[in-house]
């Protein structure tokens, strides 16, 4: 459900379209006025560069965007009492965005050529004049340009006075409210409950309809119930004000502050009681409260929590920070799985399912939800161990593609992909090694195949960078430079992501990452997203009914395939980068009309390349059902998933229902980052989220007795990139999104498997975390086994 | 002479207590005795809600319960205002809603007592309440009392203070009326409103209801318990009717809420919690003990059918006075018939409930919006 962009590859496409968009702007109206809307594109151009010349440039632009639309823009901000807060609402108001935004940009402009004074001047003018201007980040949302601006006074001059204002007392109301309770504490429950962690639900109550629509468990005896599920778990909703600890955090004020902070809060007492006690709905408030025993070691509890989802509101929803549906009972079972694998408890939860029909669109009032929670069965976990599934005797029913590279699917439907006729796992990472400093926001982001600034020759990422083994951000006698092929063939790496555009492919590199490292390409094209290979505007961006925009997006892809199908490197085709979210194309409106598009263009690769089967890179299962009706000819299902440390709760067998397709995951991760955590905490939590992910994506494999249809997945992703909050000299830890991480927040820019240190050696310096090491010893393990 | 000394000592230390204490129990804070009288404190000046509707005589001198007047209100219940209520707040100094300082402290007394009747009889006074202005100077305590439904003759009634904190109050007294209660509006008359002090009143503890125990069987009714108060999320889309006569389960009227999904203040959902006191939040004590109640019933239908509501709930509401304990039932998709609902609370703590009742719903299973109508809402 969580979903994030290929940055990198994103900004790179924002300068081209930047770059059209100039063009188009420069033949343009001479007698009318140019729209705000391209002269902001033009101003963050120009913005990009930093010399007198773009400085002079950068401010002529924003200041044409003042003289012409102040006015208008001044009205707009009259109109509004607080921040617009859908997108639809925040466009109405587009004059008002971009005159502040052009402000903004003088003031930035000014900071960087010292003149401190000039830049307070114009983040004020943001701040009093324009203080509801939003402007969009092409990653995924819109942010208030006021609130940069006044973050930027506040850098710029600590002791600026600033005036009491509507908007200054918002800005001031945004600032972090009362910081919940801080002191760590051990949470013991008050009442467990009668029942450990298997509760005789048929005791208290009756199970209607299992495995329909109209399923529900009906209790008959609530206090029993009650009593035997314990505190917190539902529908056990008095124990926790009986608890004489809740009493006492209650005198002490410890449950004060925002329901959502007490996730972070090392006072797990406190976090227990708030979220217990909280008005969340039933589903999300389990879900939570779960999540908080589960933090307080308290496992058997948690699984209670995670249970009742299941028996009373398998149909519990809550919503992605995009606004896309959380089916909670789905996760709720994921967990449950995951915990009882992980702490080896002795049970499995056998034959529970929640199958959200029409769920995969944004509109919950077509959802039918069967469900089935499904019964705890005693295993013998040691006998589990031993017991393999003989697969000699299972014969491919089905095969696609009939080259080296094709995919076969086995009598009890599991899939493999095989190279060379051996299975293929896909253990792979998104490579960009962006040197700090850098960022495509300031138009200073340089190809990777091409950087050498140590001009020896050769590309610095992948031949020269070293291992800072002792972390002192220096490199050392003993640490040579190996460079990252190496580094991420030691780790057991066999392939990565790239796309063709927008930065040249240099082939030669990609040989010898295949020829001397083992390492294949999945080869992508980004098929219109971000208006990128459709020749599209930014805005309103890729049209998949516009005839001229699919020929170019056709002849995009098959000249890609034309230019590397011999390509030994080449494992297959990736079309898009999670299309249907939209972002300067319209499959989010019209899916159907992606999705045929989509198989179009897989065709007519086939009809040119037959070694190599096509895949797409999604989002999440929006619009799988779409995808399943319209792509018969696309081979596999890749997409991208945030979904958790659990793993990613189902998608497995949500793409095998509904595509009976294989599957890989085309972008997972975790931050290396984690407020209140230590920076080896943080790390082990990193590794732990990667182990449990990666265990999820091989239990799903062929001939493991779950979905089968996994073919692995890739890593996002190798390099911390420092660019990604702003501040691309900065290692920021500002969280970007709410989301399933150790600290419940994204922090983008410490995703890399490595650190750049310091930053002081970057592009060389490798700082290997924690999660490093865990792949190289699971890989080499699982490497060992299938020798075996 | 010994004798005389200690007998002098006696005195000196003994009399000033009995003087004291015949001070104390003399003690009184009179808020309306008769037009200009000296005693008089608080100003009427707080109207509330459809103040238009409101006639104020304050040398009322016809059948005054004391003295030579009385104070003399018409309520027309025209809602001038478009509140459907109204009230008058005593306040120090004239117009204080919290931003001055001027209350009294009143550390000492432990009942306020007042007499009143209505014209005709029968005429309801929503609540009554001593404190309860919020602002940077706010009163220490809140305290309600009613629904009252007035004699044609005098009667005092006393409001029990006790264990109160008095230290700062600068709304010494107030009424409130609804349109819903009276609605062809209605005149009455208040007499001798003083605080007082009783050695013998203990704080009041709350007894447990009997069932059953209403949050709504009609507009206007007596038995209705809790105010519908506590708008949430996107307030500006709700429509509330207490009174709608579009057929009814039971009685005259039933509750019509029209939930626009407008999301008027960006939040995508809408819910109302009654409360007790109205928009108590847990700031302030109040609520039933209904540790009798076995279960909440409640008919509910939609206008159209098939309207989602996320939850239905009682309980809940967290705070300084938290409810004891919460249940609630959800989703519930309506109905275009009168269907009849359980909130279960067996083995619930029931002894302190401030959210009588609740409900929720969002924009995303009501992209249209919802209109539903409750009725019969039910605590036994």
């Amino acid at each position: 459900m969580f979903q994030i962009s290929n940055h990198k590859q994103n900004f790179k496409i924002i300068i081209l379209i930047l770059l059209f968009n100039i063009g188009n702007f420069l033949g343009l109206c001479e007698e009318k006025a140019p729209p705000s809307s391209e002269l902001i594109v033009k101003a963050w151009h120009s913005h990009g560069t930093k010399d007198e010349e773009h400085f002079k440039e950068t401010l002529k632009i924003t200041q044409q965007i003042i003289d012409l639309y102040k006015d208008e823009a001044k009205q707009q901000q009259a109109s509004l009492r607080a921040f617009p807060k859908t997108k639809e609402a925040i466009e109405k108001v587009s004059i008002l965005n971009d005159v502040g935004t052009a402000y903004f940009i003088q003031g930035e402009c000014f900071r960087d050529q010292g003149k401190i004074k000039e830049a307070i001047e114009a983040f004020k003018t943001v701040l009093y004049d324009y203080c509801f201007a939003q402007a969009w980040d092409p990653r995924g949302w819109y942010w208030k340009v006021a609130k940069a601006a006044y973050e930027s006074i506040i850098k710029l001059n600590p002791e600026e006075k600033l005036p009491l204002s509507s908007c200054v007392e918002v800005m001031e109301k945004e600032k972090p409210k009362i910081k919940v309770s801080q002191l760590s504490t051990k949470l013991v429950l008050f009442d467990a409950g009668k029942d450990e962690m298997i509760v005789d639900y048929e005791r208290y109550g009756e199970f209607q309809n299992i495995g329909t629509k109209d399923y529900k468990y009906v209790i008959k005896d609530q206090k029993g119930l009650s009593e035997a599920v314990g505190e917190g778990v539902y529908p056990n909703t008095s124990s926790v004000r009986k608890n004489p600890a809740f009493k006492k955090a209650v005198e002490e004020k410890r449950l004060e502050g925002e329901l959502w902070d007490f996730l972070q809060s090392p006072d797990l007492e406190a976090a227990f009681f708030k979220w217990a006690t909280s008005n969340e709905s039933q589903a999300v408030k389990l879900f939570y409260t779960g999540l908080i025993l589960e933090k307080a070691g308290l496992i058997k509890q948690a699984i209670k929590c995670y249970y009742a989802i299941l028996v009373h509101f398998p149909f519990g929803y809550a919503w992605t920070y995009w606004h896309t549906p959380w089916y909670v009972g789905k996760v709720a079972m994921a967990k449950i799985n995951y915990l009882l694998k992980k702490y080896q408890l002795g049970y499995k939860l056998e034959g529970a399912y929640i199958r959200i029909i029409n769920g995969f669109d944004y509109d919950l009032t077509n959802d039918i939800v069967v469900a089935n929670p499904g019964k705890f069965v005693r295993i013998d976990i040691e006998k589990e161990k031993k017991e393999k599934i003989i697969t000699q005797d299972i014969k491919i029913k089905r095969q696609l593609g009939k080259g080296k590279i094709r995919l076969v699917q086995y009598e009890n439907g599991d899939w493999q992909l095989l190279v060379e006729n051996k299975p293929y796992y896909i253990r792979g990472i998104t490579y960009a090694p962006t040197k700090v400093g850098q960022s495509p926001d300031e138009g200073t982001l340089t190809n990777w195949m091409e950087d050498d600034f140590n001009q020896n020759g050769k590309p610095d990422g992948p031949y020269d960078s070293f291992v800072d083994k002792n972390r002192n951000n220096l490199q050392d006698e003993d640490e040579p430079p190996i460079g990252d092929f190496f580094l991420m063939k030691e780790m057991g790496i066999n392939t990565i992501r790239l796309y063709h555009h927008p930065y040249k492919v240099k082939k030669e590199i990609l040989r010898d990452l295949y020829q001397n490292y083992g390492i294949r390409v999945i080869m992508g094209d980004f098929l219109g997203k971000y208006a990128l290979g459709s020749g599209a505007p930014w805005n309103p961006g890729t049209d998949y009914f516009n005839e001229e925009h699919k020929k170019n997006m056709l002849e995009s892809v098959l000249n890609m395939v034309q230019e590397h199908k011999d390509e030994p490197y080449i494992l297959f085709w990736l079309l898009g980068n999670e299309n249907v979210y939209g972002y300067a194309c319209n499959a989010d409106r019209y899916p159907e009309d992606f999705f045929k598009f989509v198989n179009e263009v897989a065709k007519k690769i086939k009809e040119i390349d037959f070694e190599h089967p096509v895949a797409i890179c999604s989002g999440d299962v929006l619009f799988l059902d779409k995808f399943a009706l319209y792509c018969p000819d696309v081979d596999i299902f890749g997409t991208n998933a945030y979904r958790g440390e659990y793993g990613f709760a189902g998608l497995w067998q949500d793409v095998k229902e509904e595509t009976d397709k294989p599957l890989f995951i085309t972008e997972f991760g975790c931050p290396a980052y984690a407020q209140g955590k230590t920076e080896e905490e943080a790390e082990e939590l990193q590794a732990e989220y990667h182990h449990w992910a990666w265990i999820d994506v091989e239990d799903n494999m062929a001939f493991k007795g779950k979905a089968g249809n996994s073919l692995g997945a890739v890593i996002f992703e190798w390099l911390d990139e420092w660019w990604k909050a702003y501040e691309p000299k900065v290692h920021d830890v500002r969280p970007l999104w709410a989301g399933p991480f150790p600290d419940g927040f994204m922090h983008e820019e410490w995703l890399g498997l490595c650190g750049q240190g310091d930053g002081k050696q970057s592009p060389f310096l490798r700082q290997p975390r924690k999660v490093y090491y865990m792949y190289k010893e699971l890989w080499g393990r699982q490497n060992e086994r299938e020798v075996m | 002479m010994k004798k005389i000394l200690i007998f002098l000592l006696m005195a000196v230390m003994i009399l000033p207590s009995i003087l004291l204490a015949q001070e104390t129990k003399s003690k009184e804070f009179v808020i309306y005795r008769d037009k200009n009288s000296r005693d008089n404190h608080f100003i009427p000046s707080g109207w509330m809600g459809d103040y238009g509707d409101i006639k104020l005589n304050d040398q009322y001198t016809q059948n005054p319960q004391s003295g030579n007047t009385c104070l003399q209100f018409i309520y027309s219940a025209k809602k001038s205002q478009g509140q459907g209520w109204a009230g008058v707040y005593w306040q120090n100094p004239a117009n204080n809603w919290g931003t001055k300082k001027g209350g009294f402290d009143l550390t000492g007394f432990n009942k306020l007592t007042f007499w009143a009747r209505g014209e005709k009889g029968g005429e309801k006074i929503q609540k009554f309440m001593v404190g309860g202005i919020k602002g940077v100077y706010s009163d220490t305590m809140e305290l309600e009392f009613g629904p009252v439904e007035l004699t044609e003759t005098w009667k005092q009634y006393t409001i029990n203070l006790s264990g109160k904190d008095l230290t700062y109050i600068s709304g010494g007294f107030c009424w409130v009326a609804t349109e819903d209660m009276n609605p062809n509006g209605m005149t009455f008359y208040l007499d001798e409103i003083k605080f007082e002090y009783d050695p013998n009143l203990k704080p009041e503890t709350k007894k447990p209801q009997n069932m059953p125990f209403y949050v709504y069987s009609d507009r206007g009714a007596l038995t209705n318990h809790f105010i519908p108060s506590g708008w949430m999320g996107d307030w500006g889309d709700i429509k509330f009717d207490g009174g709608s006569t579009e057929d009814p389960y039971l009685g005259n009227s039933c509750i019509k809420i029209i939930y626009t999904g407008a999301m008027s203040q960006g939040a995508r959902w809408a819910g109302i919690y009654w409360q007790n006191p109205a928009n108590n939040w847990g700031t302030v004590d109040g609520g039933y003990d209904l540790s009798k109640a076995t279960k909440l019933t409640f008919w509910a239908r939609g206008a159209k059918g098939g309207e989602r509501i996320e939850e239905f709930k009682i309980g809940g509401i967290m705070g300084e006075y938290s409810d004891s304990d919460s249940a609630s039932i959800g989703p519930v998709v309506l109905n275009k018939e009168w269907t009849k609902y359980e909130i279960d609370l067996k083995g619930k703590d029931m002894s302190y409930i401030i959210g009588g009742f609740c409900w929720a719903t969002n924009v995303d299973v009501n992209p249209e919006g919802a209109t539903f109508y409750l009725d019969e809402i039910r605590y036994e």
